[in-house]
Order: structure tokens, then sequence, then C-alpha cells
């Protein structure tokens, strides 16, 4: 097969596999490995995040090592050279542990939140930036430092355009989502960037009025103009990528049942509704556990939903809920601190009684980002009993 | 006298407005009743955690919660102070391990084992293990708790398991590990005495450890 060839075959492969109404040719492998390829590669975390250069010779790398039929993350996540154009960042690079860390804080204080949903731009302009910033909180930000930070976004968004072709013509890989195939709810974007995890957490006890009006503020700029884009798209999926959509979560992670149901649950529907109404498909990642929530999957159409459980058991996802396909099922802590014959059994177990009807594409149950993440011997037996078992 | 009924029902219930209300009839006469009050906050927050188990509260009512609990311990302070504790309690360390920069899950283990009753000694995040083995053994504490998010917490743990072996401590510690990447093969894995996610069930287990070590 030429590189066109297989990119249109892997991509064929993993439409086959979520659509659920064919078995595909074979079961599709996706790498969700993270930072942990830049240290498998031999560079440290800040070299690669710093030069797009080597950050191409990793994912390069990854893949020639490897031979994954879909790479979800090629060096995008983590782009610090963005905000370090402002002089500091929120991630904690440590490259003698080989870790990244993040530091959630909130830019908005709780008292401030109808303040925000008043003008969201403003409010980010002149408050928010300053407590991301140290440049802008001092005031000595420059109109040169903003013009870096255009440039970093530029070069960053060039990086992204070269590996994905280049992952494309000369690895055969298809890219992960279509264009535009991301959705952004404003309760993920509190949870991430606004709020942090406790003081969302306090805003949905202690006035819940004004979390509301933030959340429809927030959405107005994040949320609708890409369910608008989606409702003006062709219908039918694009073929040329795995996936339509993502959809990935975190926020959950701390609601209750009825906080879910109130702030959450009315987005993603929409979105679903609008997926299913174009006969597209979207990835769910939604972090830890999903399974206090599958009750409301349970009625959407088959094909519409491929379900990335991060710690719930893929067989149960499977008893459970029969209309939807499943990404994952290979634990990462077995990856790192398994055999390679457990491995192997692993995934056996995993294509004969999951793959054999379809509806099952594998992929690590978490992003591998750290060294003891997982054992480079075991990540090759896995690949080539893939490719083995798979004929 | 205050309704101690209603004021552990409004913590259980999260009412930061009543709950603060009736912490503030309570100190109107300089706390005479400050221990009771402190009793019922408790008393409240085993509701709290009683519901997280039933399912109808999740991880954001136990941050909110730890959150009311220490405003409401800020409010009684002076008062408790003045009138004395109840008697000693288990010192016990809480930290997030090395390398593991997290401590949500950690501060919320810390309210809710502070309300069930133990002095925790909170070492904060990014813990060595030498650092937790010292100051186990400068304070005298045998129980350990060991919080993380990331996976690499795991292997962070199971140093701080073996520092205590190399220091000839292991017999006498009791060791458990939660968070997110926390499950029994970990736990197999660290070397440790018990792994659990729930906050409730860590109060559970080191309070039987602790009654068994008195």
């Amino acid at each position: 097969m030429t590189n066109e060839e297989l990119r249109i075959y892997r991509a064929k492969l993993f439409r086959d596999a979520s659509s659920m109404e064919r078995k595909p040719d074979k079961i599709p492998h996706m790498s969700f490995f993270v930072t942990w390829k830049i240290l498998d590669a031999g560079y440290k975390l800040s070299e690669a995040m710093n030069d797009y250069d080597i950050m191409e010779k990793v994912v390069r790398q990854h893949q020639e090592k490897y031979g994954f039929d879909c790479i979800l993350e090629m060096g995008a996540r983590n782009a610090i050279r963005i905000p370090m154009a402002l002089g500091n960042c929120s991630y904690y690079v440590n490259d003698e542990a080989g870790t990244v860390n993040y530091l959630d804080k909130a830019i908005c204080e709780h008292d401030e939140l109808r303040e925000m949903a008043a003008d969201v731009k403003k409010f980010f302009w002149e408050k928010g930036m300053a407590r991301k910033y140290d440049k802008w909180a001092d005031k000595t930000v420059t109109l040169e430092d903003m013009q870096k930070v255009v440039d970093e976004q530029s070069i960053f968004l060039q990086y992204m355009g070269k590996i994905n072709k280049v992952m494309q013509d000369e690895y055969g890989l298809p890219p992960y989502a279509a264009p535009k195939g991301y959705g952004y709810i404003a309760l993920d974007f509190m949870f991430n960037t606004v709020r942090g995890i406790k003081g969302l957490s306090v805003d949905m006890r202690k006035d819940k009025g004004a979390l509301k009006e933030a959340c429809d503020a927030l959405n107005e700029l994040f949320y609708k103009p890409g369910i608008e884009a989606l409702r003006n798209a062709p219908v039918g999926p694009d073929m040329s990528a795995a996936f339509d959509y993502d959809l990935t979560l975190l926020c959950h992670t701390i609601l209750n049942n009825r906080q879910f149901a109130e702030y959450l649950w009315p987005y993603m529907k929409e979105t679903f509704d609008v997926l299913a109404e174009k006969k597209m498909t979207v990835r769910l990642f939604m972090e830890g556990s999903s399974k206090r929530f599958w009750e409301y999957f349970k009625d959407l159409p088959k094909g519409l939903i491929v379900l990335h459980p991060e710690q719930d058991d893929v067989f149960e996802v499977r008893r459970e809920l029969p209309n939807v396909a499943i990404l994952g099922g290979m634990p990462v802590s077995l990856l790192g601190t398994g055999t390679k014959q457990q491995c192997i059994d692993r995934v056996k177990c995993l294509f004969d009684e999951l793959g054999q009807d379809g509806g099952f594409m594998l992929t690590q149950d978490k992003m591998v980002s750290f060294r003891n993440d997982a054992n480079p011997e075991n990540v090759r037996a896995v690949c080539d009993f893939v490719r083995e078992y798979n004929g | 006298m205050a309704d101690f009924e209603a004021l552990a029902q409004a913590m259980g219930d999260l009412d930061e407005d009543t709950v603060k209300e009736m912490l503030a009839e309570v100190m109107a006469d300089g706390g005479s009743e400050a221990q009771q009050a402190m009793a019922a906050c408790q008393k409240g927050m085993d509701i709290v955690g009683k519901l997280f188990e039933e399912g109808e509260y999740f991880v954001g009512d136990l941050i909110y919660a730890g959150e009311l609990m220490t405003d409401a311990v800020g409010i009684l302070k002076d008062a408790l102070v003045k009138g004395g504790s109840e008697g000693p309690k288990t010192k016990m360390i809480l930290c997030t391990v090395k390398d593991d920069l997290h401590d949500i899950g950690k501060n919320i283990v810390k309210s809710i084992l502070e309300a069930g009753g133990f002095e925790v000694l909170d070492l904060g995040i990014d813990v060595p293990a030498e650092k937790i083995v010292e100051e186990a053994k400068a304070n005298d504490i045998h129980i350990v708790a060991l919080s993380g998010v990331l996976t690499l917490a795991i292997d962070s743990m199971k140093e701080t398991v073996e520092a205590f072996r190399e220091a000839g401590m292991r017999d006498q510690m009791k060791i458990i590990i939660g968070g997110a990447p926390v499950n029994a093969q970990a736990c197999e894995y660290t070397g440790a005495d018990a792994w659990t996610t729930s906050p409730q069930e860590t109060v559970k287990i080191c309070s039987g450890w602790a009654a068994q070590m008195q």
C-alpha cells in the first residue's frame, strides 16, 4: 500500500469499528502516549517542549518504533512556548523527575463572577491576564511581548500543520479528529482555567445564579460558535479522520449527579443530538470514571459515541452500553509494571471478547505521561502482538 | 442553649448561612458552648461522608465541606483554645508524595480526618520519602496516609514504604495510600497496608489502626 492508501485504510478501520455496523478488517490500535514518548526518545521534556524540530523527531520516532494506526497526541499538549512569551506559565516542568505539573489557579474570584459574565473579554484583559502573568500584573508587558505571543501561536500552528501532514504523507496515519472537531463546554473551562477545582466547588454551592450567568457568558464565547459550526457542517462523517469530534471532559470529576444533570448534561446532549443528526461519531473521554452517567448514554443511537474509559472496566461498558463503541482497554499500570506476557494476554483477551463483532479499538486507558508509566519493551511487545494477532 | 442537632444537620446539608449564623450565636457569650458546637460540626461532617458514600454528594461537595469546616473552626477557635481540648488525639502524617503537586484530594482527606478526631501533621505536597520517615520518627507517629493523583505517585509511594523498611520502622507503621491512580494492584506493588479512593474510608481504616495501637 502507498502511504495515501494506508492512511485511508487506517481511517476506515476506525470508522468501521466506531460505526458498529460492520467488523473492521482488523482492530485498530491508537497511541495515547503523551509526554512519555519524549522521554522514550531520549530527550528531556523541556528540550522537546521548547523545540518543535525535536518534537517532530519524537513523534516520528514514536511511530517508527511502535507502528500505531493513529496517534492521538502529536506534541500539542503542554504548549509552553506560547504563555512563556509573556514570561511565565502554569506548567511546572521537572526534567530530573520527568514530570509536568499544572498549577490550578483561579483567575476570577467568586465575587467577580457577575462582573466576568457582564463582559468576559474585558474581564480577562483587565483582571484574568494579570492573575496568570506576572508581567501583566506589574504592568511591564510591552507590545513586543504581545507580538511574541502572536508569533509563538503562529509557530505552534505551523508545527501542528506540519506534523499532521508529515504523519499523513510519510507514515500513512489519519488525523485523530476532523478539523473543528473539538467541543468546549463552559463548565469545563471554568474548572480548568477560570475558577479551578476548589473555586468551582464553592461556586456550585454558594451562588448558583452567579455561576449560571458566568457559564452562559462563556458558552456564548466558546461553546456556541462550535455547535453552530457543527450545525452548519454537511451531513455525513469526515472519512479522512479517525473520528469526527472529540469531547474531553474533566469537570464531572467533582460534580454530584444533580449538578451534572443541571450544568453539564444539557450541553453534552445538545452536542450529541447535532452529531447524531449529522451521522458523525464522537470520541468521549471523561477523566476518571464515567460510570455514574452511563444511564444518560443508554438511549443514544448506536455508532454515535466512542467511549474511552479511563478508570472503568471496558467489559462492563460493553455489557451495560451495547450501543457504544469502545476505545481503550490497555491499562497503563500493566504496561508499566506487568510482564510482556501479561500485556499480551490482556490484548488477546480484549480482542477475543470485545473485538469479535466490531465496536472496539485498542488504546491505553490513561494518557501515558511519565517514564515509569510504561516499559518500552512491553509497548513493543503489545504492538508486535497486535499486528501478528490481527493478521 | 443552641440547637446542636440543627447545627449538625445544617453542616450535613452544607448550608453555609445557617451554620455561620448558629456559630455566631454560640460565640455571642464568648463561646461557652464552643466544644458542643465543634462536636456538632464534626457530626455534620459524618453526615457529609455518609451522603458521599451513598452517591448523593461528590468530590466538589467534599471540597466545599472542607472549606466550611475550616471556617467553622476559625469562628470557634478562640473559645476552643480557652476551653481546652477533649484529650489527646491520635497523631498521623498526611502528604502528597514526591513529584506530585496535587493537594485538593489531600486537603479533603485532611478535613475529614480532623473531623474524625485525628491530629494531622500535613507535610504538604511533593514530599520525599526521607522527609516522611524523618517526621514520623521525630513526632513518634505510626500512621501515614500517602496521597497522589499522577500515575508516577505510585512509585513515590513504593519508595516511601521502602524508606520506612530501610529505617527499620516498617513493622511499627501503618501506611495507607489514596488517590486517583490507586487500586489493589498499586497497594500490592507499593507494599502499603491499605488503599482507598474514599476519604470516609480513610478515616475508618485509620480509626481501626488507632484503636489497635492504644
